[in-house]
C-alpha cells in the first residue's frame, strides 16, 4: 500500500454544504450594518487606541511567544509519546504472536 | 472583487479543511463562514484572486487550531487505544479512506494541520512552513512522524485481521 | 519497512552521568528520513503542563529524547552503532523485561525500578532492516499510573505487574 497515495484519496476536499454561500451572503448584510468606516471614526480616539496598543504589543508578543513555544514543547511530547506507544504495541503483539506459535 | 466568486471558489477549500480538522460538521461550517466574514471585512484590501486564496487558507488553518486548543480536542486516548473496527466491509477503499481520516484527525493539532495541507491541499513543505509560521524541517518531522505512526497503526491492524 | 526503534528511559539524576544522544547521531548518516525531539528542563515543564495531565503522572519526568530515523533499504546502519547504549543501560542497573529476536527485528524493553515500586525510567529498543528509532524517557513513575497513561500515548503493557518477560528473552 502507498500511504500518500491513499492519504491523497481520503483527505480529498470535502464539498461545502449546498446552502453554505447562501448563509455566508446572508451574514455579510448584518455585518455591513455593524461596519464603521474607519474615516468616520474620531481621529482623537484612533490616536489613543494606537498608542494604548503600542504599549500592550511588546508583552502581548512576549506572551504569544511564550505560550507558541509552548504549544510546540506539548505537541513534541505528544509525539514522542505517540511513538513509544506505537513501538510497546509492536513489541507486545510480536510476544503474543510467539507465544501463539509456540502453543 | 467579486465576493460571490470568491466564495464560490473557496467554500470547498476552507470548509474541507476545517471538517477535516475538527471533525465537527456543524463547528466546521461555523468557523469556515466566520473566516469569509473576516475575509469580507477586509475586502478592499484584497488584491487577487489567488490573494483571496491564500488568505483564506492561512485564517481557516490558525483558526482550526485555535479552536482546536479551545476545545481541547486533542486526543484523550493514543491512537492504539481506539477499538480496531472488527466487521468486514464489502467496500474496503471506503473503510480504509475512513481510518485514515480517523487517524489524521487524531494527531496533534500541528501534525494534523501539516498533513491536511500536504494531502489535501497538495502543499509542499515550504509553502506549509509559510503558511503555518514554522521552520521546514520542523513540517517535514511532522509529516515523517505522523506517516510513521500511521503506517505502524494500519500495519498492527492487518496483523489483526 | 523496517525500523529501529531505542527507547531509553530515565535515570535519578544522582545514579549516573546523562547519556550523550550525540553518539546516536551516527545511526542516521545514511537516513532518507528523520525524528528528533529533545524535551528536557523548562521547555519539558511547559510540554508537560500544557499536556493536561491530571493524573500528574508526567510531572516528575526529566527527559524524553526521541532520535528515529528510515532508511531506503536495508544495511544502511551499523548495529554496532547501538552498543554504546546497550552497554550505558547495563551500567546502569537496568533491568531487561522484554527480548525479542527474530531474524531481521530485535525488540527489547529495560526498566529501571526505584524502591517503592516506582519506575526510573523506561528503555526501549527495536531494530529492524530499514529503520532506527531511539526514545528516552527519563522521570520517576508510579507503577499504577502507568495505566493511566493511556489517555496521553503510553500503553498499558503490564509493567504494573512487575513485568513479564516473554518466553524467547534472552538474558545478556
Amino acid at each position: 500500500m502507498n500511504l500518500d497515495d491513499e492519504l491523497r484519496a481520503a483527505l480529498q476536499r470535502e464539498p461545502a454544504p449546498v446552502d453554505f454561500a447562501a448563509k455566508v451572503t446572508a451574514k455579510t448584510r448584518t455585518s455591513k450594518a455593524r461596519v464603521v468606516p474607519f474615516r468616520r471614526r474620531p481621529a482623537a480616539l484612533a490616536l489613543a487606541a494606537a498608542l494604548a496598543l503600542a504599549a500592550l504589543v511588546p508583552s502581548a508578543v512576549y506572551q504569544y511567544r511564550q505560550q507558541r513555544r509552548a504549544i510546540q514543547a506539548r505537541d513534541q511530547l505528544i509525539a514522542a509519546l505517540s511513538i513509544t506507544k506505537v513501538q510497546l504495541q509492536h513489541v507486545r503483539e510480536r510476544i503474543q504472536q510467539n507465544t501463539r506459535h509456540k502453543i | 472583487m467579486d465576493f460571490a466568486q470568491v466564495v464560490a471558489d473557496n467554500q470547498s477549500m476552507v470548509f474541507s479543511l476545517a471538517v477535516r480538522f475538527l471533525r465537527d460538521r456543524e463547528g466546521a461550517e461555523e468557523l469556515a463562514q466566520d473566516v469569509f466574514l473576516q475575509l469580507y471585512e477586509k475586502l478592499s484590501r484584497i488584491e487577487s484572486p489567488s490573494h483571496a486564496t491564500g488568505w483564506l487558507r492561512r485564517a481557516i488553518c490558525h483558526r482550526c487550531i485555535d479552536e482546536a486548543r479551545k476545545r481541547r480536542l486533542r486526543p484523550r486516548v493514543g491512537l492504539d487505544a481506539v477499538p480496531e473496527p472488527l466487521a468486514e466491509s464489502r467496500h474496503p477503499d471506503l473503510l480504509l479512506n475512513e481510518r485514515l481520516r480517523r487517524m489524521v484527525a487524531e494527531l496533534p493539532e500541528s501534525a494534523r494541520m501539516v498533513v491536511l495541507l500536504r494531502y489535501q491541499e497538495d502543499l509542499d513543505p515550504t509553502d506549509i512552513a509559510g503558511l503555518l509560521s514554522m521552520p521546514i524541517s520542523t513540517v517535514k518531522s511532522h509529516l515523517h512522524r505522523s506517516l510513521a505512526v500511521m503506517r505502524g497503526r494500519l500495519e498492527r491492524q492487518e496483523i489483526c485481521r | 519497512m523496517k525500523t529501529a526503534l531505542i527507547l531509553f528511559a530515565a535515570i535519578p539524576a544522582f545514579a549516573q552521568q546523562n547519556f550523550d544522544f550525540k553518539l546516536l547521531d551516527k545511526l542516521g548518516a545514511n537516513a532518507t528520513g528523520s525524528t528528533n525531539i529533545t524535551l528536557e528542563g523548562d521547555t519539558l515543564k511547559l510540554a508537560t503542563s500544557f499536556l493536561g495531565d491530571d493524573t500528574g503522572s508526567l510531572k516528575n519526568l526529566t527527559g524524553v529524547y526521541v532520535r528515529s530515523y528510515e532508511f531506503a533499504k536495508a544495511g544502511q546502519y551499523n548495529e554496532a552503532d547501538l552498543a554504546p547504549l546497550r552497554a550505558y543501560l547495563k551500567t546502569l542497573q537496568w533491568t531487561k523485561v522484554v527480548d525479542v529476536k527474530e531474524t531481521d527485528e530485535t525488540s527489547e524493553i529495560y526498566v529501571h525500578v526505584l524502591p517503592n515500586n516506582r519506575l526510573g525510567g523506561l528503555a526501549i529498543v527495536s531494530a529492524e532492516a530499514k529503520e532506527v528509532t531511539v526514545v528516552f524517557i527519563a522521570g520517576a513513575l508510579n507503577m499504577s499510573d502507568v495505566g493511566k497513561l493511556s489517555g496521553l500515548g503510553i500503553p498499558d503493557i503490564g509493567l504494573e505487574h512487575g513485568g513479564k518477560k516473554s518466553d524467547d528473552s534472552k538474558k545478556d
